[in-house]
């Protein structure tokens, strides 16, 4: 019973409660590196690893932490770990710290990390907390792998990096711009929204 | 008089709790980066060391001490972060210059190499943030392996070019403000040599 309601859980942050589909949390990451799915697959797992970290503790703490002061103290906590994950990125996988740059202690003010802390952690206890943080940071992983392989085979015509048409392609440049990333983004959210309609639709 | 005291006490007990948090915090970020801070700059010096071997084959390479107004007046004028004076057989051999032009994305952190006649050697970039599959494309060898052995003198960016040159740089597709603040790195790198030689003539 008890592992049924942690995987219920796990299964909320990734489909029903989506941060990237669904309640649209976090879309300045989102939209920013998202030109290339390793980028995407990358930011997402960092994201993962801080949002665990930083809900267990914060379920942990949850009782001496005073109302008052605790978006303070969360924040704290929160970059703290992101922090801990910079550096160690830099020390022991160089190349994927290079390929994040700045978008790792952007992780800090992630409004995901912030949410979880404020919405789950701070009233839940520490196991369930720390699978809300992984269900939502895998949910996170692939709403932006999503975004990511769509941008990614539209705009440079390759896939992690490896070409996948003849070199006579064109790939549309403008979706590894900035503004391919609004028009990734809302089509691919409008044909969530569809597939969702149709399931809510067919169970009735 | 009760409530007020009430309330001092209570800010403190905030106060007080808010510095326990922060000061475990702080307690452990002192001890990663006291674990991770020689791996780092180890990492570090060993990409500029294999950076500065790539635009100048077999050389040793010394550090150019310059004088705090000299560093200044380049850093200002050439976007300048550190020269380095190369050897081969106890010969000058050349120079290997780092400078960070402004690219579209922030500053490009590059070493550019030039022999002993100021002839472009090769250019390494160490660090950018320019977009993915536009400007990211100056780390294809295609674009930056044109700065290399016959190209001379300051050097401009030109399109569709099938054959630059001398002191041509084909840009990259749709990436021509990388294109330029690459070249704009090399051309700076250059000065800063031709100053350096004089002094030391």
């Amino acid at each position: 019973m008890k592992n049924n309601s942690n995987l219920k859980i796990l299964s909320n942050g990734i489909i029903a409660e989506n941060p990237t589909f669904i309640q649209l949390l976090g879309m300045c990451p989102t939209l920013a590196v998202t030109t290339s799915l390793i980028n995407a697959i990358g930011m997402g797992l960092s994201a993962t690893f801080v949002l665990i970290f930083s809900n267990l503790v914060i379920s942990i703490l949850r009782k001496c932490i005073p109302n008052k002061i605790r978006i303070a103290s969360y924040i704290v906590v929160i970059a703290a770990f992101v922090s801990v994950i910079e550096m160690l990125l830099k020390a022991y996988l160089p190349s994927i710290s290079d390929a994040l740059g700045l978008f790792i202690p952007l992780i800090t003010v992630n409004c995901i990390i912030l949410a979880r802390a404020e919405s789950f952690a701070s009233k839940n206890k520490p196991i369930p907390s720390a699978f809300d943080g992984l269900g939502m940071g895998l949910g996170f992983t692939l709403g932006l792998s999503v975004l990511g392989t769509v941008r990614e085979i539209l705009g440079a015509g390759t896939l992690l990096g490896f070409p996948l048409f003849g070199s006579s392609f064109e790939p549309a440049l403008i979706f590894i711009l900035p503004p391919g990333a609004f028009l990734a983004l809302g089509i691919i959210l409008a044909i969530y929204n569809i597939l969702k309609d149709e399931k809510g639709a067919a169970s009735k | 008089m009760d409530n007020s005291s009430n309330n001092k006490v209570f800010i403190i007990k905030l106060a007080s709790i808010l510095f326990a948090i922060t000061f475990i915090a702080t307690l452990l970020l002192t001890l990663c980066n006291y674990l991770t801070k020689d791996r780092i700059a180890e990492l570090a010096s060993k990409n500029a060391e294999i950076a500065k071997q790539e635009v100048l084959e077999d050389a040793t390479f010394e550090n150019i001490e310059l004088s705090d107004d000299m560093i200044a007046k380049l850093q200002k004028e050439f976007s300048f972060v550190a020269a380095y004076k190369a050897e081969r057989n106890n010969e000058f051999a050349g120079y290997c210059i780092n400078v960070a032009p402004a690219g579209f994305g922030g500053n490009i952190d590059m070493i550019v190499g030039l022999d002993s006649e100021l002839n472009f050697t090769g250019i390494k970039i160490i660090s950018m943030a320019e977009t993915p599959g536009l400007g990211a494309k100056a780390q294809d060898e295609s674009f930056y392996g044109q700065y290399a052995d016959g190209k001379k003198g300051t050097l401009s960016v030109v399109k569709n070019n099938p054959s630059p040159a001398e002191d041509e740089i084909q840009a990259i597709s749709g990436a021509t403000i990388t294109s330029k603040a690459v070249t704009d790195g090399a051309n700076a790198a250059l000065e800063i040599a031709k100053i350096l030689k004089k002094e030391a003539e």
